[in-house]
This record gives structure tokens, C-alpha cells and sequence, in this order.
């Protein structure tokens, strides 16, 4: 599977648009662990929050995606808003962690490690070179 | 640094009017978030012309915030039985100590009152000096026994009040949450 998406990459105008909607899937899933992990060092609000993200480059998503994932975890109940004056304008709306973001957070984080420690097995060296059975192996384990 | 720029208006105007379904609050803390954005990056030195082309058309922006939010819609805190069981309860927690203030305030306030409304005629037909025979006052002088009734009636009373006014904090209480929990 990885390398059919290789191989479409590696094609013509379509394929660039391909990986581009792929990174942006995947963007989206782990936008929510990078925004929570974000808040767990204290509150913010919504400009510093889009301002970090669009200076991790992939994880540039966009105020058009940062600020509706916001509410949405508002709506969750993830995440609580409070309002402090700020010195540039109206005052600024901040989010900070509940409770139920903090299990939220500390769940999400493990699914990440072991995701990505099975994305690191798949894409290590041995596993493309080794014998059939053995990536079946190792390909099952990691599902797990 | 406050600007209402009539585009900033005009934006924000488009973006309420592409979210009819989201609650006032919800819409009004949406508001304020993009409000803020447009504020800060201004201040920060970016234009405003391209602060809002990187945030993209309002129409864009509202759909943008219904498919987070319909697509992820709120978790329930249980499922809508467990829901009503848990409001069933809530309620019958809450009447318990309503039954005793109203047991304890209507029926001793009552008592008093009608008990201090007896004593009091006794010790005026006892100050008239025509006290039926039956009537024992423990040989008390009138005016004790007419204080005593009055302040008993005075005690009552001031427990229907009070019973007035827990009926009244129920009733006010019962209207803010009702519309609420059944919401």
C-alpha cells in the first residue's frame, strides 16, 4: 500500500494533488493532538495557537481549519474558553485544557507513539528487504 | 486599536449569516475568535486585505466551522435513557428537602398560628371576665396568656413567610433550569 502511494507520487500532475490531499488527511487527524499537547503548557489563544502551527511547517494547517477545530473541541467539551484583555485590540478569547482534555490528550498520545512506531517498522530498512514471512510477521505484531 | 473597519464588519456580518444553525453564544464566541485574529494580525503588521484573504471568503469559513462541527457532533455525556434517569433523580434529590421545609414550615407555622389565635381569645375573654368553665388558664394573669397567643401567632406567621418565600426560590429555580434539562 505504501508503495502504490509512492508510485502515485511519483507520477504526473494528478499524483502531486494526490499526496497533497493525503498530507492534509493526515494533517488533520493529528492537528487535535498537536493543538491539546499545545494547551497542556497553559492556556492560549486563537492567534498564538495558528501562529505556532503555521511555524511547524506540515502542521501549517490554516486559520480556516485551526479556529473550526477549536470550537469543535470546545463543543466537546475538550477544551474551556475564558476571555483577558490584550494589548492589541478587543480582548482575546482563551482555551485552556479541561479535564476530560487532559485524558483526551494523554489517550491520543499513545495511539500517536504506537502509530508511529508501526509506520517506523513499516518503513524501516529490514522490513522491505526481508522474506515474505517474516514482514507478515512483523506486519501482524504491529497491528496489534 | 479597536477598528471596526466596515470590511471587518461586513465580514463578520456574512460569516453570522452563514451559521443559522449554531447557538447565539456559540455564534458570539466564534465571532469573537476571528475578531480577535483580525485584530492581532493587524497589530502584528500584516494587512488586513491579506489577514482575511489567508482566513478565505466568510461563506467559506462558515461551512468550514458546520463540517467540524456536524461531522463531529457533540459527544453525549450518555445515552438520552441514562439521561433522563439521571434528570428523574436530580428532581426527586431536589423535592426531598423541599417536603421538609413545607412539612416543617406550613405545619408548625400553621399550628402556631392557630394555636396563638386561640390563646389569644382565651386571654381576652378571660380579661372580659366571662371564661367558660371548662377553659383552664393555670391561674395566668390575661395578659400573659393574650402575649403569650400573640407571640406564638407572631412565630407562625413568620414561618409562612419564610415558607412564601423558599415556595418562591423553588418556583424562580424551577423556571431557569426547567427549559434546561429538558432542552
Amino acid at each position: 500500500m505504501l508503495n502504490t502511494l509512492v508510485g502515485q507520487s511519483n507520477g504526473n500532475g494528478s499524483g502531486v494533488a494526490r499526496v497533497s490531499d493525503w498530507t492534509s488527511q493526515l494533517r488533520r487527524g493529528v492537528l487535535e493532538l498537536c493543538v491539546l499537547q499545545m494547551l497542556r503548557r497553559g492556556p492560549s489563544y486563537g492567534y498564538e495557537i495558528v501562529s505556532t502551527l503555521n511555524a511547524l511547517g506540515p502542521l501549517s494547517a490554516g486559520e480556516n481549519t485551526v479556529y473550526p477545530l477549536l470550537r469543535r473541541l470546545r463543543a466537546d467539551g475538550l477544551l474551556e474558553t475564558f476571555v483577558r484583555e490584550s494589548p492589541n485590540g478587543p480582548p482575546r478569547q482563551y482555551y485552556r485544557l479541561t479535564a476530560a482534555g487532559r485524558r483526551q490528550l494523554a489517550a491520543l498520545s499513545k495511539e500517536w507513539d504506537a502509530m508511529a512506531a508501526a509506520v517506523a517498522l513499516c518503513m524501516s530498512e529490514e522490513s522491505h528487504h526481508e522474506p515474505d514471512a517474516s514482514r507478515g510477521r512483523s506486519l501482524s505484531r504491529s497491528a496489534d | 486599536m479597536n477598528q471596526t473597519h466596515p470590511v471587518v464588519d461586513r465580514y463578520l456580518a456574512q460569516l453570522t449569516e452563514n451559521l443559522p444553525t449554531l447557538s447565539a453564544s456559540d455564534r458570539q464566541e466564534i465571532l469573537h475568535d476571528i475578531r480577535s485574529h483580525l485584530a492581532e494580525a493587524t497589530a502584528g503588521g500584516r494587512s488586513l486585505e491579506s489577514t482575511l484573504e489567508t482566513l478565505g471568503p466568510a461563506d467559506a469559513l462558515a461551512r468550514a466551522y458546520s463540517v467540524e462541527l456536524m461531522l463531529n457532533p457533540r459527544r453525549p455525556m450518555s445515552s438520552p435513557v441514562a439521561y433522563r434517569f439521571k434528570v428523574a433523580g436530580l428532581i426527586a434529590a431536589g423535592s426531598l428537602p423541599t417536603l421538609l421545609v413545607v412539612v416543617l414550615l406550613g405545619g408548625v407555622g400553621g399550628a402556631l398560628v392557630l394555636a396563638g389565635l386561640v390563646a389569644a381569645v382565651v386571654g381576652v375573654a378571660d380579661a372580659l371576665g366571662d371564661l367558660p368553665s371548662w377553659v383552664q388558664t393555670s391561674g395566668m394573669a390575661p395578659v400573659i396568656v393574650l402575649s403569650i397567643g400573640a407571640a406564638m401567632m407572631l412565630v407562625g406567621l413568620m414561618g409562612l413567610f419564610a415558607l412564601r418565600r423558599f415556595m418562591r426560590f423553588v418556583a424562580a429555580t424551577w423556571r431557569a433550569t426547567l427549559p434546561k434539562l429538558i432542552a
